[in-house]
């Protein structure tokens, strides 16, 4: 059979997915809805162009935002592919395609074209933030379009990159340790130039921060940078600046691909072990079992639960798995989460603390995770360990709470700083955020509960939502009846917020009860 | 000490397991054999409270979900239970703590005896499929179960740990636990059983006494295939 192997495995691949997708319906449901949700951020968007009093906010603002997000997306995911040689192959490439006499530099192209669509469907969320971009600083739907486009191209790059060191750096430790020395020595540099600039400019820490963060030194950063410095001249409409940029990162792309194609060093072998934890990770996630990141080698350290008896046990044992699987205590993403509330309340500070904390909430929908509880169910200890379901359910899901305690406290410390909000304030905000976490925990079980696997990922998000929203309401029914009876603790944001608090707990506590049974079998 | 009644299990319009009911005595091993997809692994998994189904299981005269049942009961998946981040000794550790056991050395006798205690500080990560397998045997029989029912048990371990875990299942039934071991691999069971059950679509076709005599009596093997290759439509022992 004559023809290019690649190109007919990229076609059949697109042709077969885009069948399997016309053949359940309820797919195309959820592509409409989403469809309906855009347009109607589009025109909600634009629906107070008419108005005539209307103030954009600073445009360098977004661009040193869109520099700050490039930034941060390249640097996780960067050091992510650089710490397990982060892969773009699947183990049927491997098998099929790695033994094969096809040219291997045709193959790694192979694997781009097909990581350049993954990277477009991560970046699909940020067209949602048209009203909220247009509204406050006049970009437009093209201007959008532009920073999706770069996003996505940044993901792509990040990940192009990692593989590309790791190829040079895997045959060794002390290579691995060099490149990753370097590369945390450049964000260090990095992060000491922005912080230094802001403490010059301390009688406006905002503008500072935004000049600082569009300075070249920023612009110069690998990728991110380039990319970011790319978007800002086609959005301020300096073309042969963004021409520049973009010819820069076209130039580096390439002298990367030709460097690993004149390379002796051969990628299978690199990528052979991602590609095998990629697998592997697929195939437990259809067996429905939660896969783990664990480290490499795992640093066993201090040996023993030490504490604990009967349901109690699993809360410690969380604790130890919790040590043994990361150094670092918040997990990437939600250290993500935290600098964007942040950088929320920086950037909205006129908007009041209670915008914040409402903000801060909502992100929590989107990053609150069961943890270990949803890998506990994997195992058959928690179903046959003779304690009651209710206490093994509170002690399996108590390990989040540390962690979401201390992700609260480090957003609403900076935050009450930055909106100088009083202490007593501060507090509330930060035990009123863990309630919500608890709230949206009892809302994931809920939906486990009832669904459970049966589910498909998008019908999830959606009903999860909207458990959320139908849990979270008999609060604010309590904030509208506190109001109306003129009751006021303190001030109007500590009573609403509060209210919101009172309310979540024992609605949380009433879920996981009526869901206890849920441990009783491995189905729903 | 296990007794199945009129179980039904069904996923949507498949029904896995149809209308089955058996008893393992108290010292007794009973075996359950048949094909890839009989419901096996199913029915193991009703009777350890794993699925809901319709009909009745007791464990010990008590509802198989009960806490009472799940003190007398332990069960080893297919597919080993280790928790990748735990050393084998913590497994051990977690066992005794969850079950509220007393520190009677018998976490150390089983890792001794499946040859485990060398590798007592390594995290179930890095143990071998078999290394594995053995620690979820161990994990389970820590609490000292009555009845102790097996999936598929022999896959992935080496021929000395399958020697010993034959040698096991041999001194349990005399210590007087009920034994229920499901498998696809006839030659695995040899002639250590006192039941064996042959399930074909998610019901019993035939079930067959290991009879010490040689009574003219057709082999569990020879049985088995008359079964499953279809040469007799319908079989009565």
């Amino acid at each position: 059979m004559k023809g290019n192997a690649l190109g007919y495995l990229l076609h059949r691949k697109i042709h077969n997915q885009i069948v399997n997708f016309f053949k359940k319906p309820v797919r195309l449901i959820y592509v409409v809805i989403l469809l309906a949700m855009l347009i109607v951020t589009l025109i909600g968007g634009n629906s107070d162009d008419g108005s005539s009093d209307r103030v954009l906010r600073d445009f360098s603002e977004l661009t040193a935002g869109l520099n700050a997000l490039l930034l941060l997306i390249f640097c996780t995911t960067f050091n992510s592919g650089l710490s397990n040689g982060g892969t773009f192959f699947r183990m049927a490439d491997v098998n099929y395609l790695f033994p094969s006499p096809l040219n291997r530099m045709n193959i790694l192209f192979y694997a781009l074209i097909q990581q350049i669509g993954t990277s477009m469907l991560i970046g699909f969320f940020i067209l949602f933030q048209y009203t909220m971009l247009h509204v406050k600083y006049g970009l437009s739907f093209g201007g959008l379009f532009l920073i999706f486009i770069v996003y996505s191209v940044n993901v792509f790059l990040s990940q192009t990159l990692a593989m590309f060191v790791y190829t040079f750096v895997s045959d060794s430790d002390k290579k691995k340790r060099t490149a990753k020395a370097i590369f945390y020595m450049l964000i260090l540099a990095l992060v000491a130039y922005v912080g230094f600039s802001v403490l010059q400019g301390k009688d406006d820490i905002l503008k500072a921060a935004v000049q600082a963060a569009n300075s070249l030194p920023v612009c110069l950063f690998p990728f991110a940078g380039w990319q970011g410095a790319f978007a800002a001249s086609i959005l301020i409409e300096n073309y042969l600046s963004a021409l520049l940029w973009l010819s820069l990162s076209i130039a580096v792309f390439l002298l990367m691909l030709v460097a690993m194609s004149r390379s002796k060093r051969d990628y299978y072998e690199d990528v052979l072990a991602s590609a095998e934890a990629v697998q592997t990770t697929v195939d437990a996630a259809k067996g429905g079992v939660v896969p783990e990141a664990t480290p490499r080698n795992i640093k066993v350290g201090k040996t023993g639960i030490g504490r604990g008896q009967g349901a109690s046990v699993f809360f410690y044992k969380h604790l130890l798995e919790n040590r043994r699987a990361s150094k670092i205590v918040i997990k990437p993403m939600s250290l993500i989460f935290i600098i964007c509330t942040i950088l929320f309340a920086v950037f909205a500070k006129g908007a009041g603390l209670m915008a914040i904390f409402a903000f801060s909430a909502y992100i929590l929908i989107f990053s609150i995770a069961l943890g270990r509880f949803n890998r506990e169910l994997t195992k058959p200890y928690i179903y046959l360990v003779p304690e009651p379901p209710f206490s093994k359910m509170v002690f399996a899901l108590a390990e989040t709470l540390p962690s979401e305690l201390l992700e609260s406290v480090l957003i609403f410390l900076p935050v009450s700083i930055i909106m100088e909000a009083p202490a007593e304030l501060c507090i509330l905000c930060i035990f009123a955020r863990l309630s919500f976490s608890i709230l949206f925990l009892a809302s994931s079980i809920l939906i486990d509960r009832i669904w459970g696997a049966s589910l498909s990922k998008v019908a999830g998000i959606f009903i999860y939502l909207f458990a959320d929203l139908i849990l979270i309401l008999p609060g604010v029914g309590l904030a509208v009846l506190f109001n109306v009876l003129g009751i006021n603790l303190i001030s109007s944001s500590f009573t609403i917020i509060f209210s919101l608090m009172l309310s979540n707990i024992p609605i949380a506590a009433l879920v996981i009860y009526l869901c206890r049974n849920m441990l009783q079998y491995a189905e729903t | 000490m296990l007794k199945v009644e009129h179980v039904t299990k069904k996923y949507g319009k498949l029904t896995a397991n149809n209308d089955i009911s058996f008893n393992v005595g108290e010292g007794q091993i009973a075996v359950l054999v048949g094909p890839n997809g009989a419901g096996k692994s199913t029915i193991i998994k009703c009777i350890s409270g794993l699925l809901r189904f319709d009909g009745n299981i007791t464990i010990g005269g008590f509802d198989n979900k009960s806490i009472e049942a799940k003190r007398l009961i332990s069960y080893i998946p297919e597919m080993p239970a280790v928790y990748e981040l735990l050393t084998v000794a913590e497994h051990m550790e977690f066992i005794k703590r969850a079950y509220r056991l007393p520190d009677d050395g018998y976490d150390k006798y089983l890792l001794e005896r499946f040859e485990m205690l060398e590798n007592r500080d390594k995290p179930g990560k890095e143990l071998s499929k078999g290394m594995q397998q053995k620690l979820s045997i161990c994990c389970a029989l820590l609490h000292k179960p009555r009845v102790i029912i097996f999936d598929e048990p022999m896959i992935g371990l080496d021929p000395h740990a399958i020697k010993e875990l034959k040698h096991l299942f041999v001194e349990l039934r005399d210590q007087g636990c009920a034994l229920l071991i499901s498998t696809h691999m006839l030659d695995s069971v040899e002639n250590f059983w006192d039941v064996a059950h042959i399930m074909i679509k998610g019901s019993f076709a035939a079930s067959k006494y290991n009879a010490l005599a040689d009574n003219g009596e057709k082999s569990l093997e020879e049985l088995f295939f008359e079964i499953t290759e279809g040469k007799a439509a319908e079989v009565q022992q």
